[in-house]
């Protein structure tokens, strides 16, 4: 999805009615319809397929969740906020609907806001006290909502969740109206360069539902975040009446339960029971998530939590004592030395209060090279020794880490040699300064280009086996052919080699290799020559003369006896 | 016959000048990315010990925030400590001697991106390229260990660290480079500058902010007029804010917005308007609140060049022994 604008700086938040989904929730259906035409005739092509695009419902996983305010089982002043939840993901609330709109659809009369777009969001938060409310878990969707939701909810089958039940006059006095739902609900964009949890949620988009209540001070609450997915039977179309400087409620038994047990304890003195013919209306919700809270008088806010902090500098001291310590930072601790004796030394941790220097000593090899005595107790420092034997020990349960420090010194050595041996070809091969440039990045291939350049160069006895001198040579040493050979004397060598003037230099750039057949006439001739000039060896040891060859394989034929 | 297209001598010198053959690798004995990582890890404290960190619990008491300078040996030391895995012999000791200066000037820049590392924004490769264009080295790191409830119930709060330039009229606030920015233990956090800083603010996390009204009598509560961009119009009479009758604290959020409509009627070019949930929020919620750490005193900073305090030798010395040889020493 392309982002239409940039997070916003750091410090600031933007602020955004609602977020919807292209695609909700549910079971679609997918047609395809390509009209075909072609050489005599048309036709059409016609595909459906079916998908389901899932999303949080009944239950909402942990995670989703990015915050609750007032924290979980906080204890604060929170009688002058309004509780809610963050949702990691901004589309969450407007993924659903209530099953109608947040404003009735009719012109907003005089002096009245403009109306709300869309339908009403799904997630409520209710604010509850103590007494009010009863968490069911794990029910039957069966039994929390009537059958004519769960009718307009697909009636969905085997459904088990946890439900809150209050009682239909608390549930009248809270559950906001269908615009205060949607009021409710918006999306927040921050920054979240500057905060502590890495990672958990990169892009800094966040839905949040409000709950519409105080929390009365000195009560223990409860916050649900619940499903009013299709809950037409209890979301009311316009709110209740308003009315100025009602005191926020405080922790109240609810009325009919109240009114139950009076009229229980009437009854009771009458003679008959009344609690079965006076059954407090109960409602239920389906609950997505839910924390308790203790609103007290004073106290507990970020504010007033960050404002009460001891502030001072890393080594200041509580003032009703604190550890043996130095003005340096430097704090007493019992050492047990190498010998057993218990030890009073100095630490001091890497936090300190003055700016220090950095010690240019290093590297250190051993712990034991960085201890120090400190001149004014004579007791040792160990800081340093400490420090030193902390990084060992962190970096040896690393198994990956050793592997590549070994590597790593492994790698320097290997450097160090190669570096060595290049020095050395530099000394013994004399490279033009071109290529000599070159060698420490590539060593195989640059000996090799300077031994192709010396070959394609001159000297004959660059070629190993002759082959290709004798070839393509005009002129050879008759003296080398006539040893080669075994020829009787070099003018037989100059005259096999066509007269040509011995010591006939090759041209610089003539490193074109002969015609193999060239070669094989060579050969052929020379042995041609040998065997009419030199008597054959008495032994096999003259391959290349045909009529040994012949007859010692005559001989190799072993004879059959007869026995 | 025709002649050869390419001889022989020419395809093989083409083969080996190849630039996929040619071209210089990287050296056998470069740092591993890996360890790079680790150690610029190590020279921001990721990993040490708590213990290590506040030796004594008095040091660091509940509610109480404690700012600090980083001991530069500390952190040298610790990473002299995990070279000294595995080393064996005067050949390893050799190695690192001679690799210390440009490790050290490695580790410092690498410790810049670390936050970037540990917050998975970025791949080692790419974050090390960010690092590789600020050769400086490393500054003098300062930081602040928070331990309170705050953290455990806001764990996401904004940290910054700002330093103060020019004076007078002109001031203007830099920030600073947070190195580290990581909760120890639930109710701990750590923050690590690069730099000195003149203000640390420590902000509540701005998807935290709430909903916030002020008591203006026992039973009455009252609500700031908000512009557009969320700060509060001067000037303006608050809003009284309506509740559903019952007693239970239930504010009339409709109601609510009717009145904060009637404001925008009246001043339209200050005050909001209600044009749906984002503009409601934008006009109940709280700002968030912003505690500023400023000019905390604490000790006096020693005056560069170093103590000039005369050493004398302590009589807790305790062996008389010691204490002679001390004495001798330093005279």
């Amino acid at each position: 999805m392309a982002e239409p604008t940039p997070p916003p700086a750091q410090g600031q938040m933007r602020v955004y009615d609602r977020m919807e989904l292209p695609l909700l929730p549910g079971a679609h259906r997918l047609q395809t319809q390509v009209a075909v035409a072609y050489d005599g005739g048309t036709a059409t092509l016609q595909g459906e397929r079916y998908f389901t695009v899932d999303g949080p419902r009944f239950t909402l996983s942990p995670d989703e969740v990015a915050a609750v305010l007032p924290p979980r089982n906080g204890s604060g002043a929170f009688s002058e906020l309004l509780p809610q939840v963050v949702l990691h993901r901004r589309t969450l609330p407007w993924e659903r609907s209530l099953g109608a709109p947040a404003s009735s659809g009719a012109a907003p009369a005089p002096g009245a806001p403009p109306a709300l777009a869309g339908d009403a969001p799904w997630l409520t938060l209710l604010t509850l006290v103590d007494g009010e409310h009863t968490l069911l878990e794990s029910i039957p969707l069966e039994q929390i909502v009537p059958a004519d939701v769960l009718a307009r909810l697909g009636q969905p089958a085997g459904v088990v969740c946890d439900a809150v039940e209050v009682s239909s006059d608390v549930l009248a006095g809270v559950l906001p109206s269908r615009e205060e739902l949607a009021l409710l609900a918006h999306v927040r964009r921050v920054n979240v360069l500057d905060r502590a949890s890495a990672g958990s949620d990169p892009d800094g988009w966040f839905a949040v539902v409000m709950s519409n209540r105080l929390p009365p001070p000195g009560a223990r609450c409860h916050c649900y975040l619940v499903s009013v997915e299709q809950r037409t039977d209890l979301v009311a179309a316009a709110p209740p009446p308003a009315v100025e400087g009602v005191s926020p409620g405080r922790p109240v038994k609810p009325l009919d339960a109240v009114a139950l047990e009076g009229l229980q304890s009437m009854s009771r003195a009458r003679g008959f029971d009344v609690s079965a013919t006076f059954p407090p209306a109960r409602r239920r919700l389906v609950v997505l998530h839910h924390w308790g809270f203790d609103a007290i008088a004073s106290g507990g806010t970020f504010r007033e939590r960050m404002q009460a902090l001891d502030v001072g500098l890393f080594g200041d001291l509580p003032a009703d004592g604190g550890p043996a310590a130095t003005d340096t930072g430097h704090v007493a601790l019992d050492l047990h030395d190498r010998a057993g004796a218990v030890e009073s030394v100095w630490y001091r941790g890497p936090l300190c209060a003055q700016p220090l220097t950095r010690d240019t000593l290093g590297p250190y090899h051993s712990a034991d090279q960085a201890r120090r005595v400190s001149p004014e107790t004579g007791a040792e420092d160990v800081t340093y020794a400490a420090a030193f034997e902390a990084g060992r020990l962190i970096a040896a349960a690393d198994g990956r880490l050793a592997q590549d420090l070994a590597r790593w010194r492994r790698g320097a050595y290997d450097d160090s040699a190669r570096g060595g041996t290049l020095a050395a070809v530099e000394a013994a091969l004399p490279l033009s300064p071109a290529l000599a440039a070159t060698l420490p990045q590539a060593v195989a291939t640059t000996i090799a280009v300077g031994a192709l350049a010396r070959f394609a160069a001159a000297a004959p006895d660059a070629d190993a086996s002759g082959l290709q001198a004798v070839a393509a040579a005009p002129g050879l040493d008759p003296q080398a052919v006539a040893a080669a050979w075994r020829l009787g004397s070099a003018a037989d060598a100059t005259a096999i080699l066509n007269g040509a003037a011995p010591g006939a230099a090759l041209p610089a750039a003539a490193v074109a290799p002969p015609p193999p057949a060239s070669a094989v006439e060579t050969l052929a001739r020379l042995s041609a020559a040998r065997a009419a000039l030199a008597p054959p060896v008495a032994s096999g040891a003259a391959p290349l003369s045909p009529s040994l060859s012949s007859s010692g394989r005559t001989a190799a034929v072993p004879r059959r006896r007869k026995r | 016959m025709n002649p050869a297209w390419i001889t022989g001598a020419a395809a093989l010198r083409e083969r080996l000048l190849s630039p996929a053959q040619a071209a210089p690798d990287a050296p056998a004995g470069a740092l591993p990315p890996y360890l790079e990582s680790f150690l610029a890890h190590l020279r921001l404290l990721v990993g040490v010990p708590f213990e290590y960190l506040v030796p004594d619990s008095r040091l660091l008491p509940e509610e109480s925030i404690r700012f600090f300078y980083v001991d530069r040996s500390f952190t040298d030391r610790l990473v002299d400590g995990a070279l000294a895995v595995g080393k064996v012999g005067t050949r390893e000791q050799a190695h690192h001697q001679a690799q210390e200066p440009s490790l050290r000037a490695t580790l410092d820049r690498t410790e810049r991106v670390v936050r970037i590392l540990q917050r998975g924004a970025a791949p080692f490769a790419q974050a090390r390229q960010q690092a590789a264009g600020d050769a400086a080295p490393a500054q003098v790191t300062t930081g602040f260990l928070l331990r309170s409830a705050a953290v455990a119930s806001w764990p996401d709060m904004e940290v910054r660290a700002l330093a103060r330039e020019g004076s007078g009229g002109a001031v203007t606030w830099q920030p600073l480079t947070t190195l580290r920015l990581e909760r120890l233990q639930t109710s701990v956090l750590v923050a690590l500058f690069d730099g000195v800083p003149d203000r640390v603010t420590c902000e509540e996390p701005h998807h935290g902010v709430t909903f916030g009204i002020d008591r203006s009598g026992a039973n009455a509560f009252r609500l700031a007029v908000r512009g557009p961009d969320g700060s509060a119009v001067t000037g303006a009479p608050p809003v009284a804010v309506p509740f559903r009758a019952g007693g239970r604290g239930v504010v009339a959020i409709a109601e609510l917005r009717r009145r904060l409509h009637a404001q925008n009627v009246a001043d339209p070019a200050r005050v909001i308007a209600q044009t749906g949930p984002g503009a409601f929020a934008v006009s109940v919620l709280d700002p968030p609140w912003r505690q500023r750490f400023e000019g905390t005193g604490g000790h006096p900073v020693a005056p560069p060049g170093g103590s000039t305090r005369p050493l004398t030798v302590a009589a807790r010395a305790a062996d008389p022994a010691v204490r002679a040889a001390v004495e001798e020493v330093v005279g």
